[in-house]
């Protein structure tokens, strides 16, 4: 797999304060990467780190196959586009003169392109508007906008939905699956929203104190989250055959422990495990919520 | 560096808060050169020798507020993500700095030159002498403004030092020059050719006056106070050197902090 970013044990220290702790993680090209972690966890330190605001006081970080010290990576930045925290606009000018600027900043001769992403981000028509009387969710489109001028291949938006209204929200999960599926723009999307993030990424990347505790598709996640009842019996080779015979999706944990995928008419499974000489000693339905499954993978009020 | 150089005077083009300064710094000398006229004044040496402080008020102002907004609004995270390099953007900002400085002489020198030169008078080969010379200072005045402005986030901050910073100097400028330009003898008694003087016990002689002379050399505002109360009094060619000395240190300091700095 052909990754766009690639950190390896990073470490970024404020004094005597970790804020990451030996971070690794991995971002495929063509992935929309959901990084999720609660406040405080690392994710926009990692995310300065990424855009050279700051320098990580260990470790490595590669963007483009490109290590961070290499002189080349001046090159492979130019190939991205970040918004970190705030939209970074000058709020006394309006939009185009921001894309402009920004256009000046990266030595691109023409401004022929910038309507059409005025248009993309859906701020064509704000004319003599200035940024400062924009209002959150515009100006997060305009930070996008900004940082899509040199048309980049890879996206990093840092917590782009906080402080948004749900019509907000969703314009701007609608421009990240356009940029994506329509562009070909890697994103990077930090937030602690999971369940916004998880009608996006297709990879996620959780983080907790410093570290990435967990990093998994979200095909992956779908089926840690799937509804499931957990079945123990006393022979699961028995089950095994009774649950193909009628079809239906399984695990087989251990020798005596199982879980069933889906919905299950329970009557009738333990009628079939009973003709087939095979006891049902206990059976529990399983329903885990994107939430839950993240507080159980960084381990709850412990680590509050 | 063309290209952020070509982005930061854009901007300055589009700056009110530029132009409005520019505006402010013409009508003072313009106050100036009316009063001149008023008072039959038929020397216009003082209004010359005079610019390097409203120039340097200006540029403080200017300087803090035109990097702070980079800092507040977050701009310069766009410089770096797209790779630019820090010390280059440092650069290219003193540079900047510079330009607008220059940008502000000749707004004050536009009355000096189209009213005071055909009203007042012209100006006499001393006075050309310090305009060289303060063209220079403004150049060490605005690497401290960059220095400040690039290393203290802080819009609001970055604005009270380099104002701060501005007045003091001149102040510490000023006493500088009260001490350097103390008589070596004073009268006591007697009138006309009578007179009896005694050593002055403030005037300064050996290694304390050379130490007060280079420290007032070496500081910008003390060189612009020195052109007001000393003219061009030697060794005026020296201060260049000192400025440039000066300048170089400010901007290599910093570069450094800057080169170092996390920026949020």
């Amino acid at each position: 797999m052909e990754y766009v970013l690639q950190t390896n044990a990073v470490k970024k220290e404020y004094g005597r304060y970790k804020a990451l702790n030996g971070l690794t993680m991995n971002v495929p090209k063509g992935s929309i990467y959901g990084f999720v972690g609660k406040n405080g966890s690392g994710k926009t330190t990692l995310i300065r780190l990424v855009c050279g605001l700051q320098r990580p006081t260990d470790g490595e970080i590669e963007i483009y196959g490109i290590g961070y010290k290499d002189k080349a990576a001046i090159n492979a930045r130019r190939r991205m586009g970040a918004v970190v925290e705030t939209p970074s606009v000058y709020l006394e000018m309006t939009a185009e003169d921001n894309l402009k600027e920004q256009c000046r900043i990266l030595g691109i001769p023409s401004f022929d392109g910038i309507a059409d992403i005025l248009q993309l981000v859906g701020l064509g028509d704000t004319g003599k508007k200035k940024a400062k009387n924009f209002s959150l969710g515009m100006r997060q489109r305009l930070g996008i906008a900004v940082a899509l001028i040199g048309d980049p291949d890879f996206l990093i938006l840092d917590e782009p939905i906080n402080g948004l209204d749900p019509q907000g929200i969703v314009e701007i999960r609608e421009l990240i699956l356009e940029l994506n599926k329509e562009h070909g723009i890697t994103v990077l999307v930090s937030s602690h929203i999971l369940d916004e993030l998880s009608k996006i990424a297709t990879h996620f990347g959780f983080i907790d104190g410093g570290k990435i505790v967990k990093e998994m598709s979200a095909t992956e996640l779908e089926s840690a989250c799937r509804k499931r009842v957990a079945i123990t019996v006393n022979d699961t080779k028995i089950l095994s055959r009774v649950l193909d015979e009628s079809n239906v999706e399984y695990s087989i944990k251990s020798d005596t422990e199982a879980e069933i995928f889906g919905e299950t008419d329970v009557t009738e499974l333990t009628l079939k495990l009973h003709d087939n000489g095979c006891n049902v000693q206990k059976m529990r339905e399983r329903n885990e919520s994107l939430e839950a499954f993240y507080i159980n993978l960084v381990g709850g009020k412990s680590n509050d | 560096m063309i290209r952020l150089l070509t982005a930061n005077l854009t901007r300055i083009k589009k700056s009110k808060l530029f132009w409005s300064l520019c505006g402010i710094v013409a009508l003072f000398a313009f106050i100036m050169i009316i009063y001149m006229i008023a008072d039959s004044i038929k020397i216009i040496d003082n209004a010359i020798t005079l610019f390097v402080i409203p120039i340097e008020i200006a540029a403080a102002i200017f300087i803090s507020i035109f990097f702070g907004t980079e800092y507040s609004d977050g701009a310069i995270r766009n410089k770096l993500v797209v790779g630019h390099r820090r010390h280059i953007i440092y650069l290219a900002n003193f540079i900047t700095s510079v330009i607008c400085s220059g940008v502000f002489v000749l707004s004050y020198m536009l009355p000096v030159v189209l009213l005071g030169f055909s009203c007042v008078g012209l100006p006499s080969t001393g006075a050309i002498k310090i305009l060289a010379v303060g063209l220079v200072t403004l150049i060490a005045f605005g690497a401290l403004f960059t220095m400040v402005s690039m290393i203290y986030a802080n819009k609001a901050g970055a604005t009270v030092i380099n104002l701060v910073l501005a007045f003091m100097l001149l102040i510490v400028g000023y006493v500088l020059c009260s001490y350097l330009m103390q008589p070596e003898l004073i009268p006591v008694h007697g009138i006309g050719n009578e007179l009896e003087y005694i050593a002055n016990p403030r005037y300064l002689s050996g290694a304390k006056r050379t130490f007060v002379q280079m420290l007032n050399d070496l500081l910008p505002a003390g060189q612009a106070v020195r052109f007001i109360y000393m003219g061009d009094a030697e060794p005026l060619w020296s201060l260049p050197l000192y400025s440039i000395g000066v300048g170089v240190a400010f901007t290599t300091i910093g570069a450094v902090v800057f080169d170092k700095k996390d920026i949020k």
